[in-house]
Order: structure tokens, then C-alpha cells, then sequence
């Protein structure tokens, strides 16, 4: 059984066939080819396949595919396709990047978080930090691009 | 990907209750974040998902004479916003806010986490010494239960093959009532409860009239309320004594796993007397046990 699914994703109305046993997270890297959204643990634990559905950070690894029919998705390549964002520009400013796997993750989380408030407090960004692991930098630096943003 | 299953997503509760009375092996579908990872593990092999998500009654808070009634599907975001869950009834939606992480929030339901009933499941104390109750639906009926009826062990629950969580009820306290959530973890970011407790005490003030409800996470298969210290404790002025005995009593009656990868049964014994204490400290104020 395959069924018909369609959404906005970056923006752009897309039509997709799915299998009800297809993750969101494998539709958006195999069938959209938008890899920037990373299969870590695929328990909803990691936090690299964090994506922003409907306004709101969720676990892709975690929805099924057929789940996004009618909503709207926003992926680490959609965020902002022709410019970093202020975010973006501190993680390389502050280190915040090594291997680079768990960024998108991060970077989408805290797209969400300064969307809903500009300046956050040192726990408000831990807590948004808190579902996110990174096994290079030691969190420090990923904290000190967030705090530099909520400086501004 | 996982093994093949079909998929349906009803738009009401009807039609939702007819599907899962005709599918035996249907698994229901609200956030997710047990059951795919169940799925994923091979823990659960579906051949039916029914996802609830399009049923848009169950999921909204509201006050009725009685109860505050809770969806199924309402989410811990969505609860810890919730005006109606203030004051007395705090307890509850502090748990919400502390579990998982924002982004699990998100999706994670209060329903999916009575039905999956983790031994140290966020929502099931404060629950419990709440004194809610569930509505369950299916084509035959509705049956109310009380949560701690409701719960029978790790995974385990009352519900039926063909029913539905379809609410939560939760009595409306009119006395002073105060109650508080805590748990302990092993690191501060992501992680389940190690232990876990709730305290809810009505008429804090009158020590005649005190009533008392207590309830722990993960020493015993589903959540244990120590009913004779509650009744020890209730009209009697906390003592350093009184504790003492409260939890010899409750060292009695518990029997925590020794196979737990978060905490040792000591540990979880050690943590009894001082969430008891501190619990009872914020709720009445200070108390001299010392
Ligand atoms: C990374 C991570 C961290 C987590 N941290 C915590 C934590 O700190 N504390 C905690 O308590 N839990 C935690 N959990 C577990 C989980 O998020 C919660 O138990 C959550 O509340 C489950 O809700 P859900 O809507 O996602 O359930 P689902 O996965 O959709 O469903 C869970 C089960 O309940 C059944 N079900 C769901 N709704 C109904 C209904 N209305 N009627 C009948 N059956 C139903 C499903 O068929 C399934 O068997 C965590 C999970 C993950 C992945
Ligand atoms: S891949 Fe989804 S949280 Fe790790
Ligand atoms: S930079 Fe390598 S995991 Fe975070």
C-alpha cells in the first residue's frame, strides 16, 4: 500500500508517494535528497534529524513519512537557502562545529527557540540544548554561539 | 525502514473505534515517541497503525463541574501551558515540563504515556495522588477507571484490544491542596527518571482535616502509594520519628529491582526518606525533623 502524500517543504508545495513504513526522516534524505537532516540514533535521542514541523522542533526519526501529509516542513536547507543566519555565522565564529553531524540539529532547535524568544536566558538555552548530543566539541562553544545570538 | 504495515488515519472517534473492534493487531498512533521506537526494535510488529492525531476532540483541555478533563492526545507542551493546570493541580504539568526534552514534548501525549506505563513514567504519580481517572471508549461502551486500577505494571494496563484512552479525569479539589513532583535522574540533560515521586496534601492547614496521598516510581512494578504512612502522617505533627517510621514501613513493602540500569535498589531506598522530606518541607513549610 502506498499512499499519496503532499506538503509544503522549504516552501515548496511537494507530492510524494510514500509506504506507511517510511520514516519522515528517510523521505526527507532518500526521496527529497535533502541530507542535511542526519540519522543518528533513530530513537529520538540525538536530536541530528530535528526538523521544524508547523512552526514547532520535532524528531523526524520518530514520525512516519505519511504523518507530514498537509503540513509544513522546514529542513536545515530551508532555513535560510541563501544566506547563514545569525546562528550559523556564531557557530563558526565560536568553534561550535568539528565534525559538523549534530549542527543541523542544533541550528534547528535554535532557529525554533529564537523565534519564540529573542533574548533567552542562560537556562533557556540549556534547556533547548538538552536533547542535542555532540560527541566532538564539549557543548561550550555550541552554548557560547547561542549566547552571542541572545546577546544581540 | 521497518516491516510493512498499513496505515489509516480516521477522522473521528467513531470510525476510529470501529477500526481497531475490527483489526485485532491494530496499534494505535498518538506522538509516537514509544511506539516507533518499539516498532524499530521489533519490540512491536503492527499490521495496522491507526494514528489519532486527525481526531481533533481529544485533544483539549477543559473544566467541567467536576473535573478538569485532559485529551488523550494533548501533548506535554500542551499541558504545561495550560492554564487550568496551575495551583493545586501544578504538580502535574511540571512533570510534563521536565520529561524528555523540548522537541519530545512536542509530540509525547499524556494518553501514550499511561498506555506505555514506564516504571518511572513522568505523568503516572502526579496522576495518581491526583486522583484521576480514565475514560476509556470502544463500540460497546465507555468504562471509567481509576489510574491506579488502570496501571498493573510495566507496560501494563487495563485497556482492551478494541478500546480507546480517549480522557483523563481529574476531580477538582475545592479545600486548600498543594501538591509536588520530583524525580531524580542520572545526568541533568535527557534522561528518564532514576526515581521518582508525588505528594498531594488537601487542608494542609488543619491538622484534623489533612489528608494525604503519596505516591513513588520505579520500587514496585507500577506506581506504589505507602497507604499506611499516608495515614500515619496525615493528622499527626511531622516528626523526625514519624519519618523514621514512614520509611521502615515503606522499606517493608517495596522491592526494587536489582536488574535496573538506572539506580540500585539502596539508592532508590536512600532516595524515599529524602523525597519524603523535602516534599513534605515544600508543601507545609518548614518542619522540624532534624
Ligand atoms: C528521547 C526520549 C525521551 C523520553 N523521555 C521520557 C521521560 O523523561 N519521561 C517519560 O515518562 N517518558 C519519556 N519518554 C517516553 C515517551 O516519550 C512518553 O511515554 C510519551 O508520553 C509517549 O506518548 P506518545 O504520544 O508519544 O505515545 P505513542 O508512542 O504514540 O504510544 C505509546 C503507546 O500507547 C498506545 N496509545 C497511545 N495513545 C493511546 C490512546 N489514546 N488509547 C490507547 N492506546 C494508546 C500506543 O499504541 C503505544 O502502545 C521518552 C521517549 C523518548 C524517545
Ligand atoms: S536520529 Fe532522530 S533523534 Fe537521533
Ligand atoms: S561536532 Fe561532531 S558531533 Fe557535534
Amino acid at each position: 500500500m502506498s499512499i499519496k502524500i503532499q506538503f509544503k517543504l522549504n516552501g515548496e508545495e511537494k507530492n510524494f508517494y510514500v509506504k506507511p513504513n517510511m520514516t519522515l526522516l528517510e523521505l526527507i534524505r532518500e526521496k527529497a535528497h535533502l541530507t542535511g537532516t542526519k540519522h543518528g540514533c533513530g530513537n529520538g535521542e540525538c536530536g541530528a534529524c530535528t526538523i521544524i514541523m508547523n512552526g514547532e522542533p520535532v524528531r523526524s526519526c520518530l514520525i512516519l513519512a505519511v504523518e507530514a501529509d498537509g503540513k509544513e516542513i522546514i529542513t536545515i536547507e530551508g532555513i535560510s537557502p541563501q544566506n547563514l543566519t545569525e546562528l550559523q555565522k556564531a557557530f563558526i565564529d565560536e568553534g561550535a562545529i568539528q565534525c559538523g553531524f549534530c549542527t543541523p540539529g542544533f541550528i534547528m532547535a535554535g532557529e525554533a527557540l529564537f523565534k519564540k524568544t529573542q533574548k533567552p536566558s542562560d537556562d533557556e538555552i540549556k534547556e533547548s540544548l538538552s536533547g542535542h548530543l555532540c560527541r566532538c566539541t564539549g557543548y561550550e562553544p555550541i552554548f557560547n554561539a547561542f549566547k552571542k545570538v541572545a546577546k544581540k | 525502514m521497518f516491516l510493512p504495515f498499513d496505515y489509516q488515519s480516521p477522522k473521528s472517534l467513531k470510525e476510529c473505534l470501529k477500526l481497531i473492534s475490527e483489526n485485532e493487531n491494530a496499534h494505535i498512533l498518538a506522538g509516537g515517541t514509544d511506539l516507533i521506537v518499539n516498532i524499530r526494535s521489533g519490540k512491536i510488529i503492527p499490521q495496522l497503525v491507526v494514528d489519532i492525531k486527525n481526531i481533533s476532540e481529544l485533544s483539549d483541555i477543559k473544566k467541567t463541574d467536576n473535573y478538569i478533563e485532559i485529551g488523550s492526545l494533548t501533548t506535554m507542551n500542551q499541558i504545561t501551558k495550560s492554564s487550568l493546570l496551575k495551583g493545586a493541580y501544578y504538580l502535574l504539568s511540571y512533570a510534563a515540563s521536565i520529561m524528555g526534552c523540548y522537541e519530545i514534548r512536542n509530540r509525547a501525549t499524556i494518553g501514550g504515556n499511561i498506555i506505555n506505563a514506564s516504571p518511572g513514567a513522568e505523568t503516572l504519580n502526579p496522576l495518581v495522588v491526583l486522583s484521576a481517572k480514565v475514560v476509556l471508549e470502544s463500540t460497546s461502551g465507555q468504562r471509567i477507571l481509576s489510574i491506579e486500577e488502570f496501571v498493573c505494571g510495566p507496560n501494563k494496563t487495563e485497556i482492551k484490544k478494541n478500546e480507546l484512552l480517549t480522557k483523563i479525569l481529574i476531580p477538582i479539589v475545592n479545600e486548600e491542596a498543594d501538591g509536588v513532583y520530583m524525580r531524580r535522574q542520572r545526568v541533568k540533560g535527557m534522561d528518564l527518571a532514576s526515581v521518582n515521586c508525588a505528594i498531594f496534601i488537601t487542608n494542609k492547614s488543619d491538622i484534623k482535616k489533612r489528608k494525604i496521598k503519596i505516591s513513588f516510581g520505579t520500587v514496585t512494578p507500577k506506581p506504589y502509594r505507602p497507604i499506611k504512612v499516608e495515614q500515619l502522617l496525615e493528622n499527626n505533627k511531622i516528626t523526625k520519628n514519624l519519618i523514621l517510621e514512614s520509611v521502615k514501613i515503606i522499606n517493608s513493602e517495596i522491592n526494587p529491582r536489582t536488574t535496573s540500569l538506572r539506580a540500585s535498589p539502596e539508592y532508590k531506598k536512600f532516595m524515599i526518606e529524602y523525597f519524603l522530606v523535602e516534599g513534605l518541607k515544600k508543601i507545609l513549610g518548614e518542619i522540624n525533623v532534624n
